[in-house]
């Protein structure tokens, strides 16, 4: 008698019967559904925005945007300054409105769903700026949110690194634009999430604090974590990401996976593209 | 968090401002009248000052205020639904109204009637239960269409639209009252521009003049109204409209 426990292949049922034709398809097929797919963290379909619609002052910001991220992946947005990054991050995050016809999704679920939300992290290029609250009763409300019913160890982990211990009793607006930023960026991760979303991270860091956040980003791909990010900063995106996507004049124009590439590739790949958008 | 970010600095000193001023009236009130009447003097001044005054501070940018500062933001990004946020910030601007109506209309009120009427001074229980739960009503009224307002608009400009609308309804709505007040389309157009229900119920339970079903019924209609607009909007608001 066979045990409960032992689980009959379908690839050993096959091999009971004389000549299958199909047989090597037989295996093939039971073989892809044992292996689980690659899940997708972030897919965008025909994105499009276009801010006062048919006014004068109409302006299309994002035109016809599609692409997809992988859990795990860096990916780095770049682009110029009105080129859509901003508003494609705000439409990821459900806090835009796409034009008709566009799709999101975030680890396969609507942006706002509150199953995307317990997966998401963003540091927003503007800051937070209420007079009176705290540093660390603002993180230890974002921990709350996520699902820490106890975070002082938490957020006391977080402040250490990110080097923002001495600002725990400090309020928000009486810090320094460099101090707020990081912890803008300490809240995005906050509760651990499973893709986080950066707006221009290292817009208003100091060297080292730029270094600590590279060696942060890459300590995060490694436990698996998404980071999709915006960025001026070429050189930054160059050492930490996986793969980058260009933006121009609202249009996805490009995308390039960085394994492998020589230091300045991304320079020289964005100056061709600004070249080959400028009217002639 | 959300109640003690509406209570800055500014926020503390205006329910003493304003409560000094409600004394400041009801003193001439109590030295004249020959009954102090706490629930007729209450509905005199919270219905006129106190509520619209109250409302106006924690919720003319009750949502706009959170847009421009991030922190709506900053909510939504975790597992919060919008409507969840809505009845938080509800219950902050309830509150505070609700403090705000103790401490400039209830207080100098008992306080006034206790030192300086000449008269027969009458604390009624029961008038003054429906008095204040009709206030509350009202507070909530205003409380939900300035949230409808401030989805769309800035906080300083619900502010006038809120003195606009309250003297629209003193001069227009008692003009339409007192002219019109056969023409059933008029009234019920009155009615809806300037909703008093709750405030035509008060009037004719303290002039005993029956039960006020129908006001009730409009009020309440009144108050689910608004209710439903300011739900509707916060799941329509764009939350970060900042440029890059």
């Amino acid at each position: 008698m066979r045990s409960k426990r032992e689980v009959v292949s379908p690839s050993r049922h096959l091999d009971t019967r004389l000549p299958d034709p199909y047989y090597d398809l037989h295996v093939l097929n039971s073989d892809i559904q044992l292996v689980p797919p690659v899940a997708s963290a972030i897919h965008a379909q025909n994105i499009g925005k276009t801010f006062n619609p048919g006014s004068k002052n109409s302006v299309q910001a994002l035109r016809d945007v599609s692409f997809e991220v992988q859990q795990g992946e860096i990916v780095g947005l770049i682009g110029p300054n009105g080129a859509g990054k901003s508003t494609l991050l705000r439409i990821l995050l459900g806090f835009l409105n796409a034009d008709k016809g566009g799709s999101v999704s975030i680890l396969s679920q609507h942006p706002e769903s509150l199953e995307a939300r317990r997966g998401i992290g963003y540091q927003a290029d503007t800051q937070f700026r209420s007079p009176g609250v705290r540093t660390s009763a603002f993180l230890e409300l974002h921990a709350l949110l996520a699902g820490n019913a106890d975070p002082t160890d938490e957020v006391t982990a977080v402040l250490r690194h990110f080097n923002l211990l001495n600002a725990a009793a400090r309020k928000l607006s009486a810090l320094s634009k460099g101090m707020r930023q990081k912890i803008e960026l300490a809240v995005a991760f906050v509760g651990s999430p499973k893709v986080v979303f950066l707006d221009e991270p290292t817009a208003s860091l100091d060297p080292p604090s730029v270094f600590e956040l590279r060696e942060f980003l890459t300590q995060q791909k490694e436990k698996g974590t998404t980071v999709f990010f915006s960025s001026h900063n070429l050189t930054e995106v160059e050492n930490v990401c996986d793969r980058v996507l260009f933006i121009l004049d609202g249009t996805l124009v490009a995308e390039h996976s960085l394994a492998g590439t020589p230091p300045g590739f991304l320079e020289e790949s964005f100056r061709k593209h600004l070249v080959e958008r400028k009217p002639s | 968090m959300e109640f003690r970010r509406q209570w800055t600095v500014a926020a503390f000193f205006i329910p003493i401002g304003l409560g000094a001023l409600t004394t400041i009236m009801l003193v001439p009130m109590a030295l004249i009248q020959p009954v102090y009447d706490f629930a007729r003097n209450a509905a005199q001044i919270n219905l006129s000052m106190v509520v619209p005054f109250a409302a106006a501070l924690f919720c003319g940018g009750i949502i706009s205020i959170d847009v421009k500062e991030g922190w709506l933001r900053t909510l939504l990004i975790r597992p919060i639904m919008r409507q969840q946020y809505l009845l938080i910030k509800l219950a902050a601007a309830f509150s505070s109204v609700v403090i705000t109506i103790v401490v400039a209309g209830v207080i100098p009120n008992i306080a006034v009637g206790a030192f300086f009427a000449k008269g027969v001074v009458r604390y009624e229980i029961g008038p003054i239960l429906v008095a204040h739960t009709l206030f509350l009503l009202q507070a909530l009224l205003i409380i939900g269409l300035l949230v409808f307002f401030s989805c769309w608009m800035p906080g300083i400009f619900n502010m006038v639209l809120l003195a606009a609308w309250y003297i629209a309804a003193a001069s227009i709505g008692s003009y339409l009252q007192s002219r019109f007040w056969s023409s059933e389309w008029l009234m019920l157009l009155r009615d809806f521009l300037f909703p008093s229900g709750f405030t035509s119920a008060l009037e004719m339970i303290l002039g005993n003049a029956g039960t006020p079903t129908s006001e009730l019924a409009w009020g309440f209609a009144a108050l689910g109204f608004s209710f439903a607009l300011a739900f509707w909007s916060v799941t329509r608001i764009e939350v970060d409209k900042s440029s890059e």
